[in-house]
This record gives C-alpha cells, structure tokens and sequence, in this order.
C-alpha cells in the first residue's frame, strides 16, 4: 500500500536578504524576495529521503497561502514532491495558529489517507512553531517535534528529537506528524528537467468551501489571539569603537580601566 | 483530539481564576525554565490577588514538588505515574489538559524550550484557546485580568503586544533565560498534593527507544561569553577561542551553524533557538549578526565584534569593533591580556 | 521533435523581449534565468535609451520605469574641479531619449510579461551549456540532462557560462571586460527633484563622469542617474587596473566618487540601499559569430554594448538584438526549416539595425575610452586651461590655443600618444 506523505510549507520572505537597519533597528523587507521557509525545506528532504528508499510512497505538499505561494510549491515539486495543493481564500487572511493548524488539518483530511505529515521546527516570519503540533493535536495523532533524523523500519516511523540536554529517539506507528529542523539536512536542488515537468503537472487549489470549514472559524475572525501594539525595541546606545589588532594593549587598558574586564 | 473546530470562548470567563504554571523536569530534576515561570507567574497571580499552581508531572516527584514550593509556587500539584517518568507529548497534554478543565486558570505559562512548546502547542488546541509563543515580557492589565503577553518579532526589532481577550486559559510560552528563577526559602509556606494516576495505554503508543545525553552549559549565568561563529572557518577554530576564554574566564558561545556543522556541542549556541544570554562582556568572533543571533545576546552589557567585515550586522550593535582577521587578532589580544596580567603593559608612570 | 521551439538563457532584456516576441507569435518558448525571480541579480546604472522596446511591450512606458531623462550631463573630474557639459532641450520631449529603470523591478516586470504572453518561465537554474549533436544545437543542459529546442539563443549576460562552456567563445581577457559597480542611494522624491533642477517629479537627470582623480591613476568612468526615489551612482573600472593595482578595492573608488566635493552635495542625507558588481563587455563584438547551427547570441553575451565616456548603453542593443533573433528564428520557421536550422539569416537581419552598425563604426573606441588622454590627460589641460581664463591673476590674458599647449609641453606623457588618441576620438567617437 502507498505510503502518504504530506509536508506541510510556508512562503516567507527571505530572511537573507531582510536587512536590519542600522539606525532604526527595523527591517527592511522590501528588497527581501519569497521563499520556502528554511526549516520547511529541511521537512520536504526529509520526506523526500523517505520516498528515496521505500517503495511506493507518495509526497503532496500543502500550503495555506495567498496565491503567489505557488511558486513555493512548484519549487517544491521540482525537488520531487508529487503534488501540491494551494489551499488560498481571503477568509484565511489574518490568521492566528489556531485557525491555520485547523485550516491545514481540514485541508489534510479532506485529501483522504495519509501516514506521515512533515512541518517546519518553525517559520522565520511568525516563529511559533505551535502549527506543525496543532495539526497532530486536531487530527488526534502522535507526533515528534524537533527532529534531525526520520526513518521507517518494520513499519514504525522512527524520529531523532534533538533536545537541550540530549537526543531522544522515539518510535511511533503512523499516523503522525514530524517537525523538522532547520539545517538537520541538506536540501536537494531541483533540475530544470524536474522545474519543467512540474509547471507541466501543475498545483491544485483549494478554496474554503474545498474544505468545507465555516467562514467565522478560520482567518482573523477565527483567532483567538490580536496583536494589540508593536513598539521599537529601544536599542542600548552603542559607541561601537574601533580598534586595530595591533592595538590589543590599548584595547585591553580601555576594558580594564572602565571596570568591564576584571583580571 | 478535539476534532475539526474552532476557537471556542467560555460562556463565562470570569469563573476562570489563578495562573498556572508548567514545570517541566529533565531527567528527574525541575529544569532551570521552569522555574523560571515561578517569578513572573507569581508577580502576576499576585498582582490581582490569585495563586500561582504549579504543576510538576513524573514519577518520583516528591521533593521536586517540595522544592517548586519552597522556591515560590503558592500550590503545588503532583502527578505521579510510572508512564509520566519522561515527557511524551500525549500523556502530558491529556493530563494537564484535565487539571486545566480542574482549575479553570485564568492564565497559563509553559517555558518556551522544546518540550514545553512541543505540549503548549497541543494543550492550546486542546483547550481551544490562543497561544502566544516566546515571549519576554509578561503583564496583567489588574482591572480586566487580560494577559499582556509581549514577544519580539521582525528580527527582535519590535516587541508586539498579544491579547487573548476572550479564549481561556490565556497561555503564553516564555523564553528560557529572560526571567529569573526566586531563591529557595526552605520556611516558604504552599499547600501542595500529589495524585497518583494511571495512562491509558491508548495514549502511550509512542516509545522513547533511547537517548543520548549531552553535557549541558548553562550560559545564560555567564559573565563573560567568548562566542564563535562560521568565521572561524574551521572546527578547531573553537581551540582558539578557549585559549582567549581561559585567560579571562569566559564560557564559550557559538552561533548555530557551527552547532549544526558539528564544530561544538548544542549546548554552546546562542540565539532564538539557544540560550538568551546577558553577561558583562560578549566577545562576537566571526559571527554575522543575523537577526536570530542578535536575539540571544543583544542584552548583553558590552558587546565586541571581531570580523574582517567592516558591514556586519553585529557591529551596528556592539561597543566595541575589530575589523580584522580573528586569526590575528585573537592571538594579539591573548598576548596583550597576558602582559596586563604581568604588569608588563601599566601605563608608564609619568617621572616626577 | 523537439520540447520547445525555443530555449531562452537569461531572462535580461536581450532574453525577455525575444521571449515576448516568440511567445506573442504561439511559438513553444522556454525562458530560463538563473536567478529566482527572474533578473534579480542584475545591475544597470539604468537608462534605457529610445524606445525599442515598444515594439514587445507598447505599454512599457507605463511600467515600472522611474523618471524620463530632460538633462543629460557629462563631466571630468579631477582632484578639485569640474569640468561639464549640462545639456537641458525642450527637444528631448519630441525625440525619445530614455527613462531610468531600476533593473530588479524592470526585470521582474518583462519577465511577468513573456509568461503573459505564453512563455514558460524557470527561474532559480543555471543553465550549464548547450547540447550539441553533429554540430548542431539540439537544445540545452542542465545538471547532465538535456532539454530539446528548435533553436537556442544564449542571452545570458557578460558573464558567459554558456557560451564558453559550448566552446562558442573564449573566456574574455581583461582588456574586454569591465567592471561594473553601483549603489543605489534612497533620497526624498522632492530632494532630488530639487536638488537637480528638475521640472517635475516624472523628470530626471543622467550624467557620466571622467574620474580622472582616482588614488593610484586607476581609470574609471562614473555615473548617477535619478530615479523616483533614490540615485544609482556608480562606476564603471578597467578590469586591467584593478588587478595590477591589487591595493584599490573597487567599493574604495565608489567613495572616492561619492565623496568628491562636487558630487557629495547631490548625496547628502542619503542612504545606501543596495550595493552590486557587474561585468561589463568592452571592445564591441565578444564572439566571431553570433549565429550557429541551431543557436543566436544576443545582448551583452555578443558583447552589444556601447560606452565612450559620454555614454553607456547595453539594454537597448539588447532589446532589438533579442527581438531581431525571435523574429529570425519565426523566419525560419514560416519556411518549414525545423531544428538546428543555420540562422545566418539573424546576423543578416541584425546588420540593417543600430545594432551591428555602431558595433562596426565604433570598434576600437574602448582604447580610447580606456586611454591615458581621456582620464589624465585631458582632465588636466582642460582644468588648468578653465583656471588660467575664469581666475583673475593680474596678469594679462594669454590666448586659449597658447595656454593649451603651454600645459601640454609641461606635461610628461608623451604627445604622439595624445595626438592618436584625439585622432582615434575623432573617428570613432
Ligand atoms: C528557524 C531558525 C532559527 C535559527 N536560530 C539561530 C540561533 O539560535 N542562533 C544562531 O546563531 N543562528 C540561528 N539561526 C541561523 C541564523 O539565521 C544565521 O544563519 C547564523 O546566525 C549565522 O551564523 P554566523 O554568523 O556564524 O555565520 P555567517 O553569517 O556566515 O557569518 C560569518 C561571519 O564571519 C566573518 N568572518 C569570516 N572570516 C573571518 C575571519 N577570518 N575573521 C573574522 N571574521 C571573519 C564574516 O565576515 C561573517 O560576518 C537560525 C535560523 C533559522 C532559520
Ligand atoms: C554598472 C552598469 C551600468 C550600466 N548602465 C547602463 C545604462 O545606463 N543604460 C544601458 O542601456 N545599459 C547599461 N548597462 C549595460 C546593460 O546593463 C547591459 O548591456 C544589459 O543588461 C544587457 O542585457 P542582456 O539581456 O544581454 O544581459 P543581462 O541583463 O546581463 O541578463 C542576462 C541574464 O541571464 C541570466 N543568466 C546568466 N547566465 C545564465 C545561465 N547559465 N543560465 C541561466 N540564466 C543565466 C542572468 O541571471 C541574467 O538575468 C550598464 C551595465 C552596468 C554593469
Ligand atoms: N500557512 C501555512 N501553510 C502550511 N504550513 C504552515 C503554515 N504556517 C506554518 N506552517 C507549518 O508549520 C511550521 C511551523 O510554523 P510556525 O508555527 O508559524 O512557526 C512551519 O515550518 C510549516 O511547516
């Protein structure tokens, strides 16, 4: 029987190329072009390293986003995911964990049997990494957060948790969900070949009557949390003094005699 | 599971009372986050007359349940079960999730590591309510009794305020090393309970079929960090390091890349997904100062940047700057400390 | 049969506006660039003179264009002076002379335009040569696979990967090849409207530069041009000097032009926002020919640039260079000649444009723009000449031709290089 995979990724704005801004501290997103959420194309090699040595295992990958996620997917395709379905509606502007981890898990059982769900440890832009176990939690299945490592034998799904004070290894029966970890691998590159033969195949798209979830349950409306206010992290005045290597006893004498450096 | 449905608000959120913490052990010790909830938690439960619970789960709990009193839990609650000994996401979610429908808390806080974001994500769902993730600051407006759950975003370029206005418990997981942890007072008075429970084998399909432990740093309690990042170019580069942190005393920090390379153990690396570390002096060698670094130690008192990048988004942030090879300049300033310590380099005395 | 009728390398103009064209014709078009999206990596000082580009994309001037050029500058520039021409003309509204573009959004939008028009558009792969059999192109390859086409034409820039790697050009030396650097500096669209004496926010200003001041006589021309809200500066090096003088770093001659005092005023209050590097072809024609067997090469990748000091224009030769190869390969294709077809008909084509007709008029004018004349020479003649009239000494007045050659015979390069340069300039300039 085929084994479902289902990574679930996000499009966020390259965080290379979001600069901070020196004087003011806040970023500068303009210039900062889309991309796949780091840790998320750590969970596509993951499930593709899957697909690369079990047989007949199948990979879709998801997303809710607006509509110029789909070249997130078609990326995604291009490394050797199956399908991809956009799950993309106004109503879902807006929203909280919740409503996306309910978003994606209506979006997941609607598509029928799956085994494995891949997600990020966390995206860049909102860093919450509460979406991946929210899934697990709405569809009542075991999960292994913070992974570096995923494989399957005998049947089981077993999981590398990396933890603070060491490394967990769990065994699960599907159904369940992995995060993954930013860098735990190196992403393959797509081909042109595969780039082709994906624009080819296309990405479906779902909208929310697809996933037959009531409008007032999902996006801003379906959040239970606002954000009241953002305020500029006021920055600690910093002289930022220079100095030359060939001035370390200078450099020391300065850190000595302002009390910062006791010998 | 609570099925395909929405956020759901209490019909009465008033009847919910008191702030509840997660304290969450590692193998069979309370672990420093945790106790950190201790004293933001009890400053707000206290703030508008309510308790602060603790919850403490695993199997010989005893004195833990005693030491998270004694460092300032107004009530403590045990639970004890041979199948809660390590933390597994599903026992612990199902069983906190039932004290909460106990207690009915008003707010909920969880330490942000990775097992206690692993269960706030569930328990969340579970309880239908909303969660704001990593936060460094938290408050309690004293008349609506609404958590003011604060958190960086945009690259710790901004602190956003997040309400859950209607949802209960209003939860909030916190950064490890943002918040102190209350000394100990073996007079402190709390009431505390332990139950004995059993977990239904549905619930524990999920095996921890080993574990490799690791040396643990706490760097967050570091006075002086000397911190490697790819700069270094190479793995015994970190040799180097430790020769300038021996001379000074300095605990060794790392940013992520050179962990996830393999150049030093995890538990030397700073940022939003190591330790937030504050110490007087962070000696920055070779790192970058990408926003998920700045974010681990840009409270530090003084910051020194060494790079052969004048435009390094560090230096737009540090006291001091060195823009040259660290290669040259880590060895001269070894050197140069040296010769202050021997007295060598004493501004001269001006003669009489 | 082939996949695709055409295969595009490189989403610049030269690639984009041949994409448009096939694809706008319902030819089978693939249009690959290397960069995801499509030309972000790509830097131009950024006017975009005339107007070829109308005949792909008639509503380009509604596009992501910054400001219509109304004053044209050119200046040398020595340690202390400025010497310019400032050339302003209420006939520059009835004959087209160029918008500034700020080229990641002005490629973004001619990219969005071929997928538009029909054309499948990869971004994010680096094509690595073409796939040749007896002799002939029969399409591209990627990462050891092959893509077929009809016909291939390599619009991949200076940087020639592919051509190269296909043995259909030699790796450029230094003597053709430049190199370009620029800044993009944000300023208040009002700032530079007044700052430049411009007659509107839609109007700008271009000017280049003789840098003839520049630490250890390294030669470079500059240039600044306005956009809606900010200035491209920048500059263009010889490739030769920078590696000889192994001490100038080519962001320290970027501040030497920045903070020369006639240029800092124009800058002040602004802030870098985007700095880039970027070869530039010298010397006119990069490649013996620029059909093959079942390929054309267009764009910088031929080496259509054109820059004298007064000008520098390589987006427009670009354009009608790439235009010119779709309409040749449709050519062919009307009279039935299938894949790996000899496209001589392009060079043919391309001979009655602007395009292969300066390319032979004005071979050879990179040894004078990179001349000793042009960057020393000259700057300072004319500069003492310019202080011996307009500073009143006391003295009585010489006459012009006198001082000229008075500065002349002080100086220690020697005239019959002076003198062939300033013949050179005549002809070819
Ligand atoms: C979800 C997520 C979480 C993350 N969490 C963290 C985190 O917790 N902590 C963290 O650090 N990062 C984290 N990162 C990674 C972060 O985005 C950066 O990639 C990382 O901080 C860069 O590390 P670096 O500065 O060592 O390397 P680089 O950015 O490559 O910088 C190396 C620096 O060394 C300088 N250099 C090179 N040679 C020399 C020399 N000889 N002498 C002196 N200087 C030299 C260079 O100029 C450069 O500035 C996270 C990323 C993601 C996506
Ligand atoms: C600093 C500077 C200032 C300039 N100022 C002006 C000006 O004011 N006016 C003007 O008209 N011209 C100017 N030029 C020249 C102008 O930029 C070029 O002549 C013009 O961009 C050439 O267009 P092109 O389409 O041939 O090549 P490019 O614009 O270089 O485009 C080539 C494309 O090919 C892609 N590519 C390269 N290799 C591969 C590969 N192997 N596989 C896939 N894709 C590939 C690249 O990503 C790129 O998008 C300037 C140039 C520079 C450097
Ligand atoms: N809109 C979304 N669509 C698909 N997956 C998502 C979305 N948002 C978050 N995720 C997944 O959840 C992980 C954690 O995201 P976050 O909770 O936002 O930090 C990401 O790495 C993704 O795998």
């Amino acid at each position: 029987m085929t084994l479902e995979i289902v990574v679930m990724i996000k499009q966020v704005p390259d965080s290379q190329e979001v600069v901070i801004d020196p004087v003011t501290f806040t970023l500068n997103r303009s210039a900062a072009r889309n991309v796949i959420n780091p840790a998320d194309e750590n969970a596509i090699e993951a499930a593709l390293r899957i697909k690369d040595r079990e047989k007949d295992v199948h990979i879709t990958v998801i997303t809710m986003g607006p509509p110029f996620a789909e070249s997130a997917l078609l990326d995604a395709m291009a490394r050797g995911v199956d399908d991809a379905i956009l799950v993309s509606d106004r109503a879902f502007a807006g929203a909280d964990t919740y409503p996306t981890g309910l978003t994606l898990a209506a979006t997941i059982t609607k598509m029928g049997k799956f085994d494995i769900i891949f997600a990020g440890e966390e995206s860049t832009d909102s860093s919450t990494g509460h979406v991946g176990p929210g899934v697990a939690e709405f569809l009542g299945i075991e999960q292994a957060s913070y992974t570096s490592n995923t494989w399957i034998e005998d049947g089981f799904v077993y999981a590398e948790r990396e933890l603070e004070d060491g490394i967990e290894t769990v065994r699960m029966k599907p159904p369940c969900l992995i995060t993954v970890l930013t860098n735990s691998n190196i992403p393959r590159n797509p081909t042109l070949r595969m780039k082709i033969d994906s624009f080819r195949k296309g990405i479906k798209t779902w909208s929310l009557a697809d996933i037959e979830l009531k409008p007032e349950w999902v996006g801003l409306k379906g959040s239970p949390t606002v954000v009241k206010s953002m305020r500029t992290i006021n920055e600690k005045k910093r002289e930022g003094k220079k100095f030359k290597a060939g001035e370390m006893d200078k450099f020391v004498e300065e850190l000595v005699s302002k009390g910062i450096l006791k010998l | 599971m609570v099925g395909l449905v929405n956020a759901e608000p209490p019909e009465n959120p008033g009847e919910y009372k008191n702030v509840l913490i997660f304290l969450e052990t590692r193998q069979g010790k309370l672990a420093k986050p945790g106790l950190e909830m201790i004293s933001v938690g009890s400053a707000i439960a206290h703030k508008v007359n309510e308790e602060l619970i603790g919850i403490v789960m695993g199997n010989k709990i005893e004195n833990l349940v005693q030491e998270a009193g004694e460092h300032g839990c107004d009530r403590v609650i045990g639970l004890k079960s041979k199948d809660l000994e390590d933390f597994r996401t599903i026992p612990y979610s199902v069983n906190l999730s039932e004290l909460i429908a106990e207690f009915k808390p008003n707010i909920l806080l969880i330490p942000a590591t990775r097992n206690g974001r692993d269960l706030a994500s569930r328990i969340a769902v579970r309880s239908k309510t909303g969660v704001t993730a990593d936060c460094t600051e938290l408050d309690i407006d004293p008349a609506e009794r609404i958590l003011q759950a604060r958190r960086p975003t945009y690259g710790e370029s901004t602190l956003a305020e997040i309400l859950c206005k209607r949802h209960r418990p209003q939860m909030a997981t916190a950064r490890p090393g943002i918040f102190s942890v209350p000394e100990r007072d073996p007079r402190r008075k709390f009431v505390s309970e332990i139950r004995k429970t059993t977990i239904k084998k549905e619930f524990l399909k999920k095996e921890i079929v080993g574990f490799k432990p690791r040396s643990t740093l706490d760097l967050t309690s570091a006075k002086i960090i000397v911190s490697g990042g790819l700069g270094l170019g190479k793995p015994n580069g970190f040799k180097l390091l430790e020769e300038l942190a021996g001379e000074i005393g300095a605990s060794i920090g790392a940013s992520r890349p050179t962990v996830d390379m393999g150049w030093i153990e995890r538990d030397h690396q700073v940022g939003q997904t190591g330790q937030s570390v504050r110490p007087d002096i962070y000696i920055a060698c070779g790192i970058s100062g990408k926003a998920q670094h700045i974010m681990g130690m840009r409270l530090s008192k003084n910051i020194v940047s060494i790079n052969t990048d004048a435009g390094a988004e560090l230096n737009s942030i540090s006291d001091y700057i060195i823009n040259e090879d660290l290669y040259k300049v880590i060895p001269e300033l070894v050197q140069a400390i040296k010769r202050r310590k021997s007295g060598e380099n004493k501004p001269a005395e001006t003669p009489a | 049969m082939s996949e695709f009728d055409v295969i595009v390398v490189g989403a610049g103009p030269a690639g984009a506006s041949a994409a448009i064209k096939l694809a706008s014709a319902k030819a089978n078009v693939l249009l690959v660039d290397r960069a995801d999206p499509p030309g972000s990596k790509n830097v131009s000082g950024g006017v975009l003179w005339g107007d070829s580009l109308s005949q792909v994309a008639p509503d380009w001037e509604k596009g992501p264009v910054e400001r219509y050029v109304e004053a044209k500058g050119v200046s040398f520039l020595t340690k202390d002076s400025r010497i310019s021409i400032d050339f302003r003309s209420k006939k520059f509204g009835e004959y087209k002379s160029g918008y500034t573009v700020l080229r990641t959004k002005f490629d973004a939008w001619l990219a969005k335009k071929a997928k538009d028009s029909g054309a499948m558009v990869v971004s994010g792969v680096t094509i690595d040569k073409l796939s040749m059999k007896d002799g002939k192109a029969i399409g591209v390859e990627q990462a050891g696979e092959t893509i077929t086409a009809d016909a291939v034409i390599i619009a991949e820039g200076a940087n020639s990967r592919v051509a190269i790697n296909s043995g259909i050009k030699k790796k450029p030396s230094d003597r053709h090849i430049a190199l370009g650097i620029k800044e993009i500096i944000k300023l208040p669209e009002k700032t530079i409207t007044e700052r430049f004496g411009l007659s509107s926010a839609k109007m700008g200003f271009a000017s280049e530069y003789v840098l003839g001041f520049l630490d250890g006589g390294v030669k470079a021309g500059g240039f600044l041009y306005t956009n809606k809200e900010s200035v491209s500066i920048g500059a263009v090096i010889s490739m030769g000097d920078l590696r000889n003088n192994n001490q100038t770093y080519s962001f320290n001659i970027i501040e030497q032009f920045k903070e020369h005092p006639f240029i800092a005023p124009l800058l002040e209050g602004g802030r870098v926002e985007e700095y880039s590097a970027h070869l530039v072809p010298e010397g006119g024609l990069a490649v013996n020919s620029i059909h093959g067997n079942g390929y054309m090469i267009a764009g910088d990748a031929a080496g259509f640039t054109f820059s004298n000091g007064l000008v520098l224009q390589g987006m427009n030769y670009a354009i009608v260079s790439g235009i010119v190869a779709a309409d040749s390969f449709l050519q062919k294709k009307e009279k039935g000649i299938g894949a790996g077809a000899n496209f001589s008909n392009y060079t043919d084509n391309l001979s009655k444009t602007f395009v292969l007709k300066d390319m032979k008029n004005f071979r050879g004018v990179d040894a004078v723009t990179w001349s000793n004349s042009i960057h020393q020479t000259i700057p300072a003649i004319a500069e003492e000449a310019m202080l011996n009239m307009f500073s009143e000494s006391g003295e009585p007045k010489e006459h012009l031709a006198k001082i000229l050659f008075k500065s002349l015979k002080e100086r220690k390069e020697s005239k019959k290089d002076l003198a062939m340069d300033l013949y050179r300039m005549m002809r070819r300039m």
